[in-house]
């Protein structure tokens, strides 16, 4: 004897609910086809148990085995290593670019062309110490200069306080993030403890958080064979089991910011990702800050130097010509501004004579830098400032293009497995869908045939 | 090439960056167009940008030279105009001398010529005070002073010619590193090189031999002999001092045309290093602009066609 009508019926009923289930994975999978992170499932099927019987043994229909995730990790370490680089080197790049705005335009306007008008200035009035509106063109120009550096020390310490606030916020994302993994792992246990298999959308959330993790700092993931994921730094736990650890972003004090201090106290030497990014962005502009402030020191001391062996128009010595030790305090000494004729061109207390004038504008061509073997002139020690920025600015905009490339190169891989296909899951609905319609029409045949034995047989005379 | 699974996503992976590349380099070259520039910041070329800021400096440098100079040369040329004025006044005291000493001339003619002396004189006192944008030619530093101050008697004949001036000179950089003294003294008593009226080292003292010329007409015609030989002396002195303006002139002359030489070549340099090239600029862009409209046509037509076309 082989299979009872029922048991037929059981089996068209099987089929409709396993096509059932399928066509909810479809859904879904076409529901999340922009999902960041997801990652696409696929529905499988088994036979269910036989009937075995005198005459043979006979399959007993279908079972829903599972929801697959279709995902391969090994691309995953990779991605996040390209991410992290990515990030940090565009922070760099951009930090570049910003401090190149801060010293002026390299067409235009700029430190080093205030300084070239200043000592132009200087030059004309060694053609007429005398002539006050000359002076006053002395001081005009030396007015924009110290502005000039007025400026890019302000850009410089809004530059600065830019990169604080980065690296907080990163710090509140870090932890943020961590927050999240361990409550996810939480979530992972709970869930596949039950025994139904993975749980496929809350691993992408966990991957996804991941990915952003490792764009701020380089990662190493480690999953126990519960499911969870165990994140460490530098050696240093930042997720264990159920329970994150949170990291400090120290951006204050005394150098080297930012520092990322573990819950155990441990500073991460090398963190990685945007946060080494910071660590060089907080360097570059430490250099520049003490390039620019050493330009401006070394212009008020040459300048303050060879002005005071000077004679004023009144014939009396020259007083310091700027004030201030560095390029935010930088200024013109107030008498002098309001009294150009206190400006100190001569040599001896004669108004035509413009010795020191001469000396002032030949300052343009004296070494001044480093103090003991100098090598470089005021505008050299700009032209160098500038030349340092650009060729960090190109390395990290070259090296942050590349990363960009493999970052997109990866996650093209990446998706080719894991994303979604709308063809594919059409396909696959409109091959569950004909599934469905012909596990009905089993039923209905089934129906059909006990209909033929109730009513239609034994029924001879009636 | 192997197949490999296209899914949604991937379609539109490479789509945006392939738009932000084009748009960013499109960006690009519309400021290289509209500045002029190839280069906005250093990072773009930073050996390039370093080379052209000096080049930069140095045109700066060779502008401020030739303005410098400039003002040697103007002022050079106010004191030359003041010497060639001069010698054409000692030359007509040399005509005076020479008629005086032709032993024809009686008193009154005398006293005629002497008038004319004394006007010379005034003469050379005032061509030692003229100035130059407000600066006297002739003071070294003492810019301020009236070079020369005439001491009269109570009949208001001028006895002695003093010097209000000093010894220094106008300094300037006509050349860079290089500086240049650019003014004639008056007079060396207090110091200095050449003094144009007065010079201590070539015993040359205009003032007093036109006064002494002038006395010795009325009162001591024995001397008139020595007084013409002073004044040819005189001649030769100024001569001398018109020789030497015209050196440092044609000094600056020739620095101008070095320094305008220099900005020629800077100028040619400057421009091949910095100025975009606007024509292969304009082609960049238009291939740009024809990749943009294949890229951005792409965009529309991906997912134009899915199964869902062929779906009821």
């Amino acid at each position: 004897m082989g299979p009872t009508l029922n048991a037929i019926l059981n089996i068209g009923v099987t089929g409709i609910r396993a096509q059932q289930s399928a066509i909810a994975v479809t859904a879904h999978n076409i529901a999340n086809v922009n999902t960041e992170g997801y990652t696409r499932q696929r529905a499988t099927f088994a036979e269910e148990i036989p009937l075995p019987t005198v005459v043979g043994t006979f399959g007993m229909g279908v079972k829903f085995a599972g929801i697959q995730r279709v995902r391969q990790n090994m691309l995953d370490g990779n991605y996040r290593a390209a991410l992290g680089q990515q990030s940090k080197y565009d922070l760099i790049g951009a930090n570049a670019r910003a401090l190149q705005t801060a010293l002026g335009d390299i067409n235009g306007a700029s430190i080093g062309g205030g300084l070239t008008n200043f000592f132009n200035a200087l030059h004309d009035l060694t053609t007429g110490p005398e002539d006050m509106a000359i002076r006053q063109n002395v001081i005009g120009n030396a007015a924009v200069l110290t502005d000039m550096f007025h400026e890019a020390a302000r850009q410089l310490s809004s530059l600065s306080s830019g990169l604080d606030l980065q690296a907080n916020s990163a710090g509140t994302e870090i932890n943020s993030i961590l927050q999240q993994v361990a409550s996810l792992n939480n979530d992972i246990n709970r869930i596949e403890a039950l025994g139904t298999g993975t749980s496929g959308d809350l691993r992408d959330q966990r991957d996804v958080l991941l990915d952003h993790l490792s764009a701020y700092m380089d990662i190493s993931t480690v999953e126990q064979p519960n499911g969870i994921m165990d994140v460490s730094a530098n050696g240093e736990a930042l997720v264990t089991g159920l329970t994150a650890f949170s990291v400090q972003v120290v951006s204050s004090g005394a150098p080297p910011h930012p520092e990322i201090v573990s819950s155990n106290n441990v500073a991460l030497a090398t963190p990685g990702g945007l946060l080494s990014g910071l660590a060089q962005a907080y360097q570059d502009l430490d250099a520049t800050q003490t390039s620019i402030d050493t330009m401006a020191s070394t212009l008020i001391t040459e300048v303050n130097n060879i002005h005071a062996s000077g004679f004023d128009l009144n014939g009396n010595g020259g007083i310091p010509f700027f004030t201030g030790l560095d390029a935010a305090s930088i200024a013109i000494d107030g008498a002098i501004k309001a009294d150009p004729a206190l400006i100190a061109a001569a040599s001896t207390a004669n108004r035509g004579n413009s010795d020191v004038a001469v000396l002032l504008a030949q300052l343009q061509d004296t070494l001044v830098d480093p103090p003991g073997s100098p090598n470089a002139t005021l505008n050299d020690m700009f032209k160098n400032m500038q030349v340092k920025l650009g060729s960090d600015g190109n390395l990290a905009n070259q090296l942050g293009e590349a990363f960009k490339n493999s970052v997109a190169d990866l996650q093209g891989q990446r998706q080719s497995i894991n994303g979604v296909s709308t063809d594919e899951e059409l396909s696959n609905m409109i091959s569950y869908q004909h599934a469905y319609e012909a596990a009905a029409r089993v039923v209905t045949v089934v129906d059909e045939i006990m209909d033929m034995i109730i009513n239609r047989m034994g029924r001879v005379g009636l | 090439m192997t197949n490999f699974r296209v899914s949604d996503t991937s379609r539109y992976l490479g789509l945006v960056p392939s738009y932000n590349t084009i748009l960013s380099r499109q960006l690009e070259l519309q400021r290289q167009i509209s500045s002029g520039k190839k280069f906005a910041t250093a990072d773009q070329d930073p050996v390039g940008v370093a080379i052209a800021q000096k080049l930069h400096t140095e045109d700066s440098r060779a502008a401020q030279n030739i303005r410098n100079s400039d003002e040697v040369s103007a002022f050079s040329r106010a004191t030359d105009t003041a010497v060639r004025n001069a010698i054409d006044g000692i030359q007509r005291a040399r005509e005076l001398a020479i008629q005086a000493n032709d032993g024809t001339k009686g008193p009154t003619e005398r006293e005629a010529i002497a008038q004319e002396v004394d006007h010379i004189l005034q003469q050379m006192i005032d061509l030692g005070n003229e100035k130059h944008r407000g600066r006297a030619l002739f003071s070294g530093t003492r810019t301020e002073a009236a070079s020369f101050q005439a001491v009269t008697d109570a009949a208001g004949t001028i006895t002695s010619v003093t010097y209000a001036g000093n010894g220094e000179s106008f300094s300037t950089e006509y050349t860079p590193g290089q500086t240049i003294a650019y003014n004639m003294l008056g007079s060396n008593e207090s110091g200095g090189g050449f003094g144009l009226m007065r010079d201590t080292a070539a015993g040359v003292d205009v003032f007093q031999t036109l006064i002494t010329f002038r006395d010795d007409l009325r009162s001591n015609p024995t001397a008139l002999s020595t007084d013409l030989q002073r004044v040819a002396g005189i001649l030769s002195h100024m001569t001398e001092g018109a020789a030497k303006l015209g050196g440092v002139q044609s000094q600056v002359a020739a620095a101008i045309t070095r320094h305008e030489d220099h900005q020629e070549m800077l100028a040619a340099t400057l421009s091949k290093l910095e100025d975009t090239d606007i024509a292969s600029a304009i082609t960049e862009l238009n291939q740009l602009e024809t990749a943009y409209q294949a890229t951005l046509a792409i965009g529309a037509r991906i997912g134009q066609m899915s199964l869902l076309n062929y779906l009821r």
